[in-house]
């Protein structure tokens, strides 16, 4: 099925990005219940889920041409967006296997890929690209190859080095990401990157997940949600830019709340790689505005329960105190009190 | 953003000889010098190779170093970047089993501990003690200056100007600690100062 | 995690290496492409044995730069419990097996400033491997391969001839030739060390590199051990609602197995951790085998590697 894409949208300026009502219907919503509980939540990342945005391992969708254009203005303004040590070519070159085979495979009107032994031909339609190569010569690509599958994939990547019984983030393309950065926590080890979550350390959450990691297999990812709020469909809102993003904090009130404040998911997959022993970290990122959002009564239902059992460190992490209580107060005018149906899909 | 009980940063503990070792460096800075001596006198540290390397801090100097020069077994070196090259090019020789031992501030630690892992040293192969200033090297996340020698929560930017606020998230890679606009949100709603890394 | 999908997989050749050692080819039923591994990654290999199916590991020896086939090594193993027998006397070119998706718990470290392999006898299968990728490196390294006598020294000869000024061959005469010591003594700061071969081998390399001050950090090894032999014991299975008994020559997860109750796994040899079990009650002795579990752990008696541990006990219950 081709996908009508939306190429002019903007993440920035005049922040013209919108989600169709197919796109509405294909969010990952990310709360299955009335109440906010943390979990580990990690399942395998099969293909099928509550929303067309499970469908395939890499989800392309709407607006895929604009969020390719909006991460190529971070890398122009900030190209250390993305890096990679030196020891981790060979998990690039799998990433890049990994990505092209998937996408060619799964949206075969908009990709291709063409092998002939190392000779590889690669073809995106969408954004007019045509690439003659030789699979593990970077010399053949215009850029290293994290990069040059990165520049055409909506989301971040990083990849993660095993050893010393632990992973470390030695690699990564990082431009829509929810306030961290990857050139301070680039060669960092898994408790360290993860040291300003909150409350999970105590709870042992860290160990559990890493020693899962450890032993992800070939062929079988895993995948879980995570999400923040974000004030208007703003892809970049990392640490090294938060002097621009941080006053739009301050700006929120009863009228403007339905169309700025945003729910932002992350649809966040793992993969062992195959030559590098690496581990793949796709961090997928989704936006709706709370307007679109209570076209599903049953989400804006839900996520005002939700937000009002936030625990307060947790406000404070996601950077919600300034406006939840706005937030709260426009969705609780959308919520009847009715009851809602398990689980996260559309009613 | 604010600061947390992050788990990122360095922790450090009290140098006590690692037997298990064949072949042990040491080194101080400053006030470094009182563990590095505590260490040396331990009857417990093995008869193996050792070097001993230490360099005045700024604040005390020279003088600091007197009670370690005494002892004579301690090289004093003239200041800690020399000390740094010195330990560089002796770790460059140095043969599998051997340990590393350093005791000094906040940064001369943070810089040891960065050569030590350009030589494929890993944790189990070093041990660090705090001693003398906290002061933080503060990386910049939005102009990527590093500030020297801060030793309050908020610091004004040498590269960019902006005030940034010290959070407790510790880079080894840059051997520094993350900082960031203090007052992005609400220009000029900075928290009170505090001299919180003397 | 359950067991991973299998891949069917069709014998292309197989190669007499040693007296002792068989080389097979294994290439996919469909004719597509193996997925491609890391040094020293291993497959299970699912065998049809007579009596019940026989699962072993074994390392891949090639590389991925041709992923048409894949190359084993299996020694016959004199105790053997059916699975190396299996694959000397009833494995031929066309036979059919299945195998794992490749799992990588012995890989080279990417940020060792050298890398020193020590190996030997069946124990140069995975070495085979990491030598075929250091020669396009630039990280220098150095192997040192033990062998019986010549006519074992096959697989060691064909990585010499891949790298002859980094693989040295030491051969038997009789007794173990290989000076563990003096190769330990003078490797530079920032090596890591590498060891597979029978167990005595492992724990003499290790207990040396530790007595030379090598911290734990920089050792690696790998051991492919069988399951050991024991006294049969029975078990509940309470989340199958199950009652098994696991004979003296089975492994307790392969009686779980061959019950028809899917168990995670990865090494089989108690190092990976995979397949830890929780026990719901004991009356007995578990007899811890694995080297995953703390000392503390084992002792506490809750928990059980069942791919090499067993029970000395009238009731064994198991969240399984």
């Amino acid at each position: 099925m081709t996908i009508a894409f939306k190429p002019d949208e903007t993440y920035r300026d005049d922040f013209t990005f919108r989600n169709s009502p197919a796109a509405i219907r294909r969010f990952p919503f990310p709360f299955g219940e009335d109440v906010y509980r943390y979990a580990v939540n990690i399942e395998p990342h099969v293909r099928g889920g509550p929303t067309a945005a499970y469908d395939n391992l890499f989800d392309i969708d709407e607006h895929y041409i604009a969020e390719c254009r909006e991460r190529a203005l971070v890398l122009a303004h900030d190209p250390k967006r993305c890096q990679a040590l030196p020891h981790m070519m060979a998990a690039q070159w799998d990433t890049l296997e990994l990505l092209m085979e998937n996408l060619s495979t799964d949206y075969p009107e908009h990709f291709s890929l063409v092998r002939d032994g190392n000779a590889w031909h690669w073809t995106n339609r969408a954004l007019g690209i045509e690439q003659h190569f030789v699979f593990g010569d970077a010399g053949t690509l215009p850029c290293e190859p994290l990069e040059y599958i990165g520049r055409q994939m909506q989301g971040d990547l990083t990849l993660q080095d095993q050893r010393e019984d632990n992973l470390f983030m030695d690699a990564g393309m990082v431009t829509c990401q929810a306030d961290w950065s990857l050139e301070f926590d680039l060669g960092m080890k898994f408790h360290e990157w993860h040291g300003p979550v909150p409350l999970a350390h105590e709870q042992g959450v860290f160990d559990r997940a890493l020693k899962f990691l450890l032993n992800l297999q070939l062929g079988r990812p895993v995948r879980r949600l995570n999400w923040t709020m974000t004030i208007n469909p703003r892809m970049d809102t990392s640490p090294e830019q938060y002097p621009q993003w941080g006053p739009d904090r301050t700006t929120i009130t009863p009228e403007n709340a339905g169309s700025r404040v945003h729910l932002r998911v992350e649809l966040q997959s793992l993969f062992r790689l195959p030559r590098s022993n690496a581990i793949l970290f796709g961090i997928r990122c989704y936006l709706i505005s709370l307007e679109e959002l209570a076209t599903i009564p049953k989400w804006s239902r839900r996520l005002h329960r939700v937000l009002q059992t936030l625990p307060p460190e947790l406000v404070e992490y996601k950077g919600l105190s300034r406006f939840r209580d706005t937030a709260i107060a426009w969705l609780a005018q959308r919520d009847d009190g009715a009851p809602t149906s398990v689980g996260t899909a559309p009613d | 953003m604010s600061t947390s009980t992050i788990k990122s940063r360095p922790v450090h503990g009290t140098l006590v000889p690692d037997p298990t070792g064949r072949h042990h460096i040491v080194v101080g800075e400053g006030p470094g010098s009182a563990p590095v001596l505590r260490m040396l006198a331990d009857p417990g540290f093995p008869e193996h190779p050792r070097h001993v390397l230490v360099a005045p801090d700024p604040a005390s100097g020279p003088a600091g170093l007197a009670a370690l020069s005494a002892c004579g077994v301690a090289e004093i070196v003239p200041d800690v970047p020399s000390l740094l090259r010195r330990l560089d090019a002796l770790l460059g020789g140095c043969r599998m089993g051997t340990r590393l031992y350093a005791a000094g501030s906040e940064s001369f630690l943070g810089a040891v501990v960065k050569i030590a892992a350009e030589h494929g040293l890993l944790d189990d192969e070093r041990r660090t003690e705090h001693a003398g200033s906290a002061a933080r090297r503060v990386h910049c996340t939005h102009c990527r200056h590093v500030n020297e020698h801060v030793t309050a929560n908020l610091v004004a930017c040498g590269g960019c100007g902006r005030t940034l606020l010290v959070r407790d998230h510790y880079s080894r890679r840059l051997a520094a600690f993350m900082g960031v606009q203090a007052d992005a949100e609400q220009p000029g709603a900075t928290p009170a100062l505090q001299e919180v890394f003397p | 995690m359950t067991p991973a999908a299998t891949i069917p997989v069709v014998v292309r050749e197989v190669r007499p290496v040693t007296p002792l050692i068989r080389q097979f080819t294994l290439a996919r039923e469909d004719g597509l492409p193996l997925p491609a591994f890391s040094a020293g990654a291993h497959v299970v290999v699912v065998m049809p044995g007579p009596a019940r199916t026989l699962r072993n590991p074994y390392s891949l020896m090639g590389t991925s730069a041709d992923l048409s086939t894949y190359d084993i090594a299996v020694r016959l193993s004199e105790t053997s419990r059916g699975g190396s027998r299996f694959m000397h006397e009833a494995v031929a070119p066309g036979s059919k097996l299945a195998i794992t998706p490749p799992v990588n718990l012995f890989p080279l470290d990417k940020l060792a400033r050298r890398h020193l392999l020590l190996c030997g006898g069946v124990g140069i299968t995975p070495v085979s491997a990491h030598v075929r990728e250091l020669v396009h490196g630039c990280v220098p390294f150095e192997v040192h391969c033990g062998a019986r006598s010549i006519e074992h020294a096959t697989l060691a000869l064909e990585l010499q001839a891949i790298a002859p000024d980094a693989v040295t061959i030491h051969l038997d005469m009789p007794g173990p030739t290989m000076d563990v010591g003096s190769i330990l003594a003078e490797q530079p700061l920032g090596t890591h060390l590498y060891v597979c071969g029978p167990g005595g081998m492992i724990e003499n390399v290790i207990a040396t590199a530790r007595a030379a001050g090598w911290p734990q950090s920089h050792l690696h090894w790998e051991r492919f051990t069988a399951p050991p032999a024991g006294k049969p014991f029975e078990v509940t299975l309470s989340r199958s609602g199950k009652r098994i008994t696991v004979p003296p020559e089975m492994s307790l997860l392969e009686a779980i197995e061959a019950a028809g109750v899917d168990a995670p796994f990865l090494c089989r040899g108690g190092a990976c951790g995979q397949c830890e079990t929780t026990v719901l009650a004991l009356d007995g002795t578990l007899l811890h085998h694995d080297v995953y579990l703390s000392a503390d752990q084992k002792a506490a008696g809750d928990r059980i590697m069942p791919c090499v541990s067993r029970a000395d006990c009238r009731t064994l219950v198991l969240d399984r």
